[in-house]
């Protein structure tokens, strides 16, 4: 995504990134981005929570369009409600992603 | 910027996960050397128009799904659909929750409840999705960068709203 940002923000618009990946994020360099320490596939929040979801949307944004320095990122100060420890087990072998059929796909790095 | 002492290290978990295989080359741009491209914030967020682009691989139940690898198309989604016809497609996280609540990655009602409020503008009437984890970064580069900044230039948005999964 970080490469979509910067293409974007050439282009003359500002992009803000959300991203729950610090060092991915950090190391392409996008223009603008906002922290939500949450599990990859919640960056904007947990299932069946509206009000949530549109705090999390609302503070990041105003959060991102204050940034003043490229390749910043500022992190927010939402917890992730559910699992707790699931930072020790995000992206373990026992804990991959799930394919659409739900069942885990170990074949290949993503970016 | 801190960096929070928690984050998870999904670079190198990424190369432990595949250490059978060749490793995986995340982009890495160098801030001295190839510093961000910037464009300023102008206009107050009540009054600009933001187009969302989503890479959690939402598609409409009438649209084709994404692929499992290197599927660079992407489909609009209206800013008003009825979240029971979204659909999710993605190799690369666990899409349940997202299944069950499109919100989680694709905030469209989100952003649309913000415009109603009067903190945002009035949004672009489509958001951009695609399916993230491009395996390669060249055609990222070359073949859907440039196609979603001229959506966005088309869509007059005053700001791109990125959100990964």
């Amino acid at each position: 995504m970080g490469l979509i940002a910067r293409e974007i923000e050439a282009a003359g618009v500002p992009t803000l990134s959300m991203t729950s990946a610090w060092d991915i994020t950090a190391a392409v360099g996008a223009p603008r981005a906002v922290y939500v320490h949450h599990p990859l596939g919640h960056q904007t929040g947990a299932p069946d929570d509206p009000e949530g979801q549109r705090a999390i949307v609302a503070a990041a944004l105003e959060a991102g369009v204050a940034l003043e320095r490229p390749g910043e990122i500022v992190p927010l100060s939402v917890r992730w409600a559910g699992d707790p420890g699931w930072e020790e087990r995000a992206y373990t072998p026992e804990h991959t992603a799930t394919g659409p059929d739900g069942k885990p796909d170990r074949d290949g790095p993503r970016a | 910027m801190e960096r929070p002492a928690d984050v998870v290290p999904y670079i190198d978990r990424t190369r432990e996960l595949y250490a059978s295989q060749a490793a995986y080359r995340w982009v890495v741009h160098d801030p001295q050397r190839e510093p961000p491209p910037w464009t300023p914030v102008t206009r107050p967020l009540a009054e600009s128009r933001i187009a969302l682009i989503a890479s959690g691989g939402v598609h409409r139940d009438d649209q084709e799904p994404f692929h499992f690898r290197d599927d660079t198309s992407h489909r609009e989604i209206p800013m008003d659909t009825d979240p029971a016809r979204l659909r999710v497609a993605h190799f690369g996280y666990d899409i349940r929750d997202a299944q069950r609540d499109p919100g989680c990655v694709l905030p469209l009602r989100a952003l649309r409840d913000l415009a109603a409020a009067g903190v945002v503008g009035e949004p672009a009437s489509q958001a951009l999705s695609f399916m993230g984890g491009i395996y390669s970064a060249r055609r990222v580069r070359e073949e859907l960068a440039p196609r979603v900044r001229d959506w966005v230039l088309r869509q007059r948005a005053d700001l791109a709203y990125l959100v990964p999964a």
